[in-house]
């Protein structure tokens, strides 16, 4: 590999971003644009915006990782990004939030919650999950990023960490949304073309998809032992009913990833950056495609790297990665395929994160200026549209400085998980009352805040005392109880969205039954217009 | 279970391409629909661009809030 080439390329890369970047910055005029990027944003931005925040270096990396010990029993959370992800989101859930949204005035997800029940505490409280949670999942991007710099160009993993954020934190803090979401569509254009090819190179280098498929079917006995025992047999076929990985993959991945993409607030705000249905429809289209390429090649290309590493190497993907899952792809890229492509990838993988990043950046920021200190420490105060912009870009440096810090703590093959613990985290506080409040009128305040704030503590709850490796690493149960975890068998391998989720639906639904609706006026003015 | 995968993998790439083939036809199919703004409500937002295009001409000329 050429360095010189690769840094060129990189630096037309980042000279474009820059322009874009620049471009938001310019068009910028007040807090709305900067929120929520002047509600006027084209279909196709909108949804490559989309889709490239939500797959970040955690997808590609992470789970492209866990899918070549795991195999293609995964392709289970394609359907799911694809079918709940996209369809039920952009249809359902889109339309009646961007309705609502601009009904509401709402500009951003913690707000959206608070006007919608006229309850400022729902809105921070709301605001401070998201301030508290979302760094971690913004450290799992960075450090899928880091590490892909790491291995490529050299760079140790600690100044790729702070390099990388801080150049993503300069475009996001100068232009706002409409920054991101411009700088997101190139990358997400990126994200498309480098794993299209990567798919095709992959197929192609194994004698086509039936080959491909086949010669990965013949390497089950390569299957590492403790990961045979954990219920995989083959890297083609589920794993056993019931048993610990069983779970992992449909508990943790498919349904706590692949349900919580539709709260999560990063993803939300861009229904409300759009101006009609129109725009909404388009993108289910563009966004289905994006998805289906971006996130089917990781999950194919993860178990077939065995069998590339296989023949070239007689290993499998977990030995040549050292048996660190967030390494797998970087050095399947690096070994297994032409240098030429090593520089496309690099710009999927620096797109990738950058695209999720300055999402995630942006939403803590949001959270921080508008949630938590414009409605909370300043709410007596009307405070000026400058000093809110101002609030908002002292939000993200924060959130910059907390993530970068969390980047250098975490431990090895964390991406896939902190990944799987915020989604499940977000679908289980604010899933339920957010699907209610977009459908129904008879949802009360007091209903939304048992919801939330049950979701939020059964998740605690089963994070420090049943889940098996949160419970480990807190060690509050080993502590109290003297096991790691309360009960024994396959639930602490069950993710606590299983828990959470039912119980924050149930508490939402009854005890907006027993208590009244506290606000008919507001809750008639968000719905104009829908049905 | 064939060579090629079992069952529910093979199910789960025939769900993918069924799912992608939903979104495509739902895009095009409601590709122009504007959904829930009445006529009225699209005259009004049409106004309003306006009025919205003129305000942002004026931020311009005053060097805008950065």
């Amino acid at each position: 590999m050429n360095y010189i080439v690769l840094i060129i390329v990189i630096l037309i890369y980042l000279s474009v971003i820059a322009y874009y970047g620049y471009k938001g910055y310019v068009l910028t005029k007040n807090s709305s644009d900067y929120m929520l990027a002047g509600r006027d944003t084209h279909p196709f931005v909108m949804a490559m915006s989309y889709g490239a925040t939500f797959i970040s270096t955690s997808a590609i990396v992470g789970f492209g990782g866990v899918a070549s010990l795991y195999g293609m029993s995964l392709m289970w959370l394609v359907f799911a990004n694809i079918f709940i992800g996209i369809f039920i989101a952009f249809v359902f859930y889109g339309k009646r939030t961007r309705r609502m949204g601009l009904n509401l005035d709402a500009h951003t997800f913690p707000e959206l919650l608070g006007r919608r029940f006229d309850s400022k505490f729902i809105q921070i409280f709301t605001g401070t999950i998201i301030f508290i949670f979302m760094p971690v999942y913004a450290a799992a991007v960075l450090i899928g990023a880091a590490r892909i710099i790491e291995s490529f160009l050299g760079v140790p993993y600690e100044l790729s960490v702070m390099v990388f954020s801080v150049l993503v934190g300069a475009y996001v803090i100068m232009g706002g949304l409409r920054s991101v979401m411009y700088t997101d569509a190139i990358q997400g254009t990126l994200m498309f073309a480098g794993m299209l090819v990567l798919l095709i190179f992959t197929y192609v280098k194994l004698g086509g998809v039936f080959d491909a498929h086949a010669s990965l079917t013949s390497l089950s006995d390569k299957i590492p032992e403790a990961i045979q025992k954990g219920g995989i047999l083959s890297w083609t076929s589920t794993p056993k009913l019931g048993s610990p990985i069983w779970w992992v993959i449909y508990s943790s991945l498919v349904t706590g990833v692949g349900l919580g993409v539709l709260s999560q607030p990063q993803l939300v705000v861009r229904f409300m950056t759009v101006k009609s249905n129109k725009e909404i429809n388009r993108a289910v289209a563009i966004g289905a495609i994006f998805i289906f390429i971006t996130v089917g090649t990781t999950y194919l290309n993860g178990p077939l790297s065995n069998v590339v590493f296989f023949e070239k190497y007689g290993k499998i993907a977990f030995e040549m990665a050292d048996k660190n899952l967030d390494k797998v792809i970087p050095v399947f890229i690096n070994e297994a395929m032409p240098s030429w492509f090593v520089y496309l990838f690099m710009l999927v993988i620096l797109s990738a994160a950058m695209s999720t990043l300055s999402s995630q950046y942006h939403v803590i920021g949001t959270s921080v200026s508008r949630d938590i200190l414009e409605y909370g420490i300043f709410k007596n105060r009307k405070l000026k549209e400058n000093t809110v912009v101002l609030l908002t870009r002292i939000g993200i440096l924060l959130s910059l400085i907390i993530t970068v810090m969390l980047a250098l703590k975490l431990g090895d093959g964390i991406i896939a998980r902190a990944t799987a613990i915020f989604f499940g985290l977000m679908a289980s506080c604010f899933l339920a009352p957010y699907t209610l409040l977009l459908f129904w009128k008879r949802i009360t305040r007091k209903g939304a805040i048992a919801g939330i704030v049950g979701g939020l503590a059964v998740s605690v709850f089963c994070f420090v005392f049943l889940h098996g490796k949160e419970a480990e690493i807190f060690g509050i149960c080993k502590a109290l109880t003297g096991s790691a975890t309360l009960l024994s068998g396959m639930w602490p391998f069950v993710d606590p969205i299983v828990f959470a989720l039912p119980v924050s639906l149930i508490l939402t639904y009854t005890v907006s039954l027993i208590t009244t609706v506290e606000n008919y006026a507001t809750v008639e003015n968000a719905f104009k217009g829908l049905k | 279970m064939s060579k090629y995968g079992d069952l529910s993998v093979i199910l789960a790439i025939i769900f993918n391409l069924l799912s992608v083939i939903l979104c495509i036809g739902y895009g095009f199919l409601n590709w122009n629909k504007e959904g829930d703004i009445s006529p009225e409500e699209a005259e009004k937002e049409k106004i309003w661009d306006k009025e919205e295009e003129h305000i942002n001409h004026e931020l311009d000329n005053r060097g805008g809030i950065q």
